[in-house]
């Protein structure tokens, strides 16, 4: 809890222009040196990485599948995915599990990130979720970004990069 | 405040359902001459709550049903009418109709009612006989009209004591009834008087009743509304019935139960082993706080495995909450064989054993329709006419009987007649007429009952009502076999036929084989295993397509590198001495080699699908002891893959060794 204040109170020094707005919460994470944004609700849980089990006929950057206490999750490598160079796991990769909504059932999926970063409390009106973005190779997968202070974190659009 | 009743439609389906069942077994037993009162009672206290519960939620044409059923039910328990087979036919079709009505409600559909009146109209005949009088109005014209009735109550409609609703209500009864109401009347907020009505409706019914039944209903309001009776001329007369019947036709009664009826004593057993869970914890705490000594340490060790123990019994009583009886697959029979008796000239006796026998609850609901196709194969082709019976010295009355047992970790149901057996030279005649065979071919008495799961064999001269349908036995054991089942036949001319099934108890375990193949382990049920032999790299031959095949119990069979198959490695056959696997479904066989074999042992089934998507040729995946994730293999799913890939497989190994 106190971490949480600790981040959220440079946030809100920076929006003082209206505190009243409702903020929402998002998980950063780094793949190279890029950072990247996820609203922490569709966040279910961060854990370090598991021994994986290939699966048969599926694409590269689905690296296989883990054991999370039980339930059978797919990981995708979003390294592999978003065409950067690969890179064996280290002690910082961890595996983001996401509950994502498809067809009207939750579905728990993993992304192997090279690091998480912060929580970052960011008000409404500093969500873009329009296409636009400015930059990347992986802009296929963007949607939209929010704006911390200074700078532009990309959000992903995580069916695009589950399904397509 | 109200209460969302919707809660607990569940449980009301579930129970109504079943008080269904246990009328309609009750119903079957009955027998007019020897009747005993408990009976009665069964089915009076079943129809009963369903009427309550009906009503209590407004499905109302359940209610009405239910009610017609009950004033029946009751003058024969007070031996007002003497119960005939009339009676009970009646019964049995209403119990029909019930579920039907049920279903519908449940899938939140609107019923179909026509069938209600059919079915009132004959109880009202019966208890009429010494029933108060009835308006002589409400008599049937025997055919169904449309009437627009336009109904315009007066403002101070209420303020007589009445009510609209209870109008509209009973007119729901006369017939199917469609309702519009107008409310242009309803002035502003600031005007509107809570006691004055304001709403007016055209009201369309479809009814045998004549025009003086509707006016009846009308009676108490006839100074306060105005009140408009038009028949619909008939050439728009909709005919509900026919409308209905194609409407009905494709939906079949849906059996996906999302909730169950556990027994008290199983969820009490599990809570008791869960405490016990807790204090052998307690007791592994209590060591552990302390300084570890030799002594201390034997003790954990011992209550460790009191904990494994605990744990083991715990996962099986978790299990064992998903047993359900296979009663309640068996108990519709009765009605199947008695209804089939009834239109042919044929006295057949049901015999029922074993049937408090458990199986896991997703197994029950998928054997049914197998063992009804065995049933009905016996009754059609099984049992012989009472003549034939009788030509042959046998009991006129035939007899179907279902038993029932557990044989270790297998559930054995078997399905046998005392009919006319089959006749193997019909059936070679048959398979060598289809060119299932060839004509001179020598086989074995068993060869030639293999013959009746070939696809598309059928002994079957003409195709009757029950059975004979174009699905045929072949399909019957692919649908055991998908269950990870067996069936079995023996036969003999003049005695009869029995089908054995095997099943595992539960899909949740399994017992598999383990082997390792491509830097991970796999799971391949042992009962789709034939044999797991070592072969020399000689042996292997390619048929004319280049592909690798084997001898193997004098037949060429097609083997792959199971990693390759499953295109996560490409495979060089490096050793001389090669592990292969045969494995067997829907009678096709493969050869899959592997690296190595591990262990055999239960496995729990997991889906992949839930979080993923379903892979061709895996069937779900295991947690191992390691925590590591295992993909169980399909073997049906692969062997079709196997043929899918035909042709790339050709290429990969026409390239040389």
């Amino acid at each position: 809890m106190s971490d949480k204040k600790a981040i959220r109170k440079p946030v809100e020094n920076t929006t003082q222009v209206d505190i009243s707005l409702p903020e929402f919460e998002f998980l950063t994470f780094y793949l190279e040196e890029k950072v990247f944004a996820i609203d922490i609700l569709k966040v279910h849980e961060i854990c370090t990485v598991q021994p994986l089990t290939k699966l048969p006929f599926s694409p590269d950057y689905v690296v296989g599948v883990i054991n999370l206490r039980g339930a059978i999750i797919p990981i995708i490598d979003l390294r592999i995915r978003f065409s950067l160079s690969a890179k064996t796991y280290g002690a910082l990769t961890t595996f983001i599990i996401i509950s994502l909504e498809v067809d009207g059932q939750f579905k728990l999926i993993g992304a192997a990130v090279d690091k998480t970063g912060d929580v970052l409390a960011i008000p409404e009106n500093k969500i873009v979720s329009e296409q636009e973005t400015d930059c990347s190779e992986s802009s296929q997968f963007n949607q939209g970004f929010v704006v911390d202070g200074e700078s532009k974190i990309a959000q992903l659009n995580w069916k695009q990069i589950l399904y397509t | 405040m109200s209460i969302d009743l919707s809660q607990f439609h569940e449980v009301f389906f579930d129970e109504s359902f079943e008080g269904l069942d246990a009328m309609e077994a009750e119903l079957l037993q009955l027998n007019p001459e020897t009747l005993n009162d408990d009976a009665i009672n069964t089915i009076f206290r079943a129809a009963h709550s369903i009427k309550g519960g009906s009503s209590t939620f407004s499905f109302q044409a359940v209610a009405d049903i239910t009610h017609e059923l009950e004033s029946l039910l009751d003058k024969i328990r007070q031996n007002v009418i003497t119960i005939t087979p009339d009676h009970i036919t009646l019964f049995l079709k209403s119990i029909d109709y019930i579920r039907e009505l049920l279903d519908a409600y449940k899938r939140k559909q609107t019923p179909e009612l026509t069938q209600l009146h059919r079915l009132v109209n004959e109880f009202k005949a019966y208890n009429n006989t010494v029933s108060v009088s009835v308006i002589a109005s409400e008599q049937s014209t025997g055919q169904m009209q449309t009437y627009i009735i336009d109904f315009k109550p007066h403002p101070n409609l209420f303020k007589t004591g009445n009510d609209p609703l209870y109008i509209i209500d009973d007119l729901g009864e006369l017939g199917q009834l469609e309702t519009k109401a107008f409310c242009e009347a309803l002035p502003e907020f600031d005007a509107f008087e809570s006691d004055e009505c304001y709403l007016y409706w055209q009201l369309t019914l479809t009814t045998e009743k004549s025009k003086q039944a509707i006016i009846a209903v009308f009676d108490w309001v006839a100074d306060d509304a105005d009140v408009h009776i038009a028949l619909q001329p008939s050439n728009t007369v909709i005919n509900p019935i026919n409308a209905l019947a194609e409407q009905q036709q494709p939906e079949r009664r849906s059996n996906d139960a999302t909730s169950m009826r556990i027994d008290v004593k199983k969820v009490n057993s599990l809570i008791n082993m869960t405490g016990e869970l807790v204090i052998s914890q307690n007791i592994l705490n209590q060591f552990l706080n302390q300084e570890l000594t030799p002594s201390s340490i034997a003790k954990i060790q011992q209550s460790l495995a009191v904990l494994a123990k605990h744990t083991q019994q715990l996962q099986e009583n978790i299990l064992r909450i998903r047993m359900l009886p296979i009663s309640l697959v068996f108990s519709r029979f009765t009605r199947l064989v008695r209804d089939y008796c009834m239109e042919h000239d044929k006295q057949i006796a049901l015999k029922v054993s074993g049937e408090h026998t458990e199986l896991d609850k997703s197994l029950i609901e998928r054997i049914s329709d197998p063992i009804v196709h065995l049933v009905r194969n016996s009754l059609d082709h099984g049992i012989e006419s009472i003549a034939q019976r009788k030509a042959n010295n046998k009991p006129l009355c035939g007899t179907i009987s279902l038993h029932a047992f557990h044989q270790g970790d297998t559930m054995v149901i078997e399905v046998s007649d005392d009919g006319q057996g089959f006749d193997n030279e019909k059936i070679v005649a048959s398979a060598v007429k289809k060119q299932l065979i060839a004509p001179n071919q020598q086989l074995t008495e068993e060869d030639i009952l293999a013959l009746l799961f070939l696809p598309g064999f059928s002994t079957a001269n003409h195709i009757t009502e029950v059975s004979g349908r174009g699905v045929g036995m072949d399909v019957v054991k692919r649908n055991i076999e998908s269950l990870q089942g067996t069936l079995q036949v023996t036969s003999a001319v003049n005695e009869g036929v029995k089908f054995t099934i095997r099943l595992p108890l539960t899909l949740a375990i399994l017992e598999g084989q383990l082997v390792y193949c491509a830097e991970q382990t796999f799971v391949i049920a042992l009962t789709s295993i034939i044999e797991s032999i070592q072969i020399k790299q000689s042996d292997i031959t390619h048929d004319s397509h280049g592909r690798k095949t084997i001898e193997f119990r004098n037949e060429l069979i097609a083997i792959s590198y199971l990693g390759e198959l499953f295109e996560l490695t490409d495979y060089t056959l490096a050793n001389d001495r090669l592990l292969l696997v045969v494995v067997e479904a829907d009678n096709e066989r493969l050869g899959l080699i592997v690296d190595s074999f591990l262990d055999q042992q239960q496995v729990v089934v997991k889906s992949v699908e839930e979080n993923y998507k379903a892979i061709d040729g895996i069937a779900g995946a295991t947690i191992l002891s390691n925590g590591h994730v295992s993909l169980i293999v399909d073997i049906a799913g692969l062997i079709k893959l196997k043929k899918q890939h035909a042709h790339e497989i050709t290429q990969l190994i026409a390239a040389p060794i």
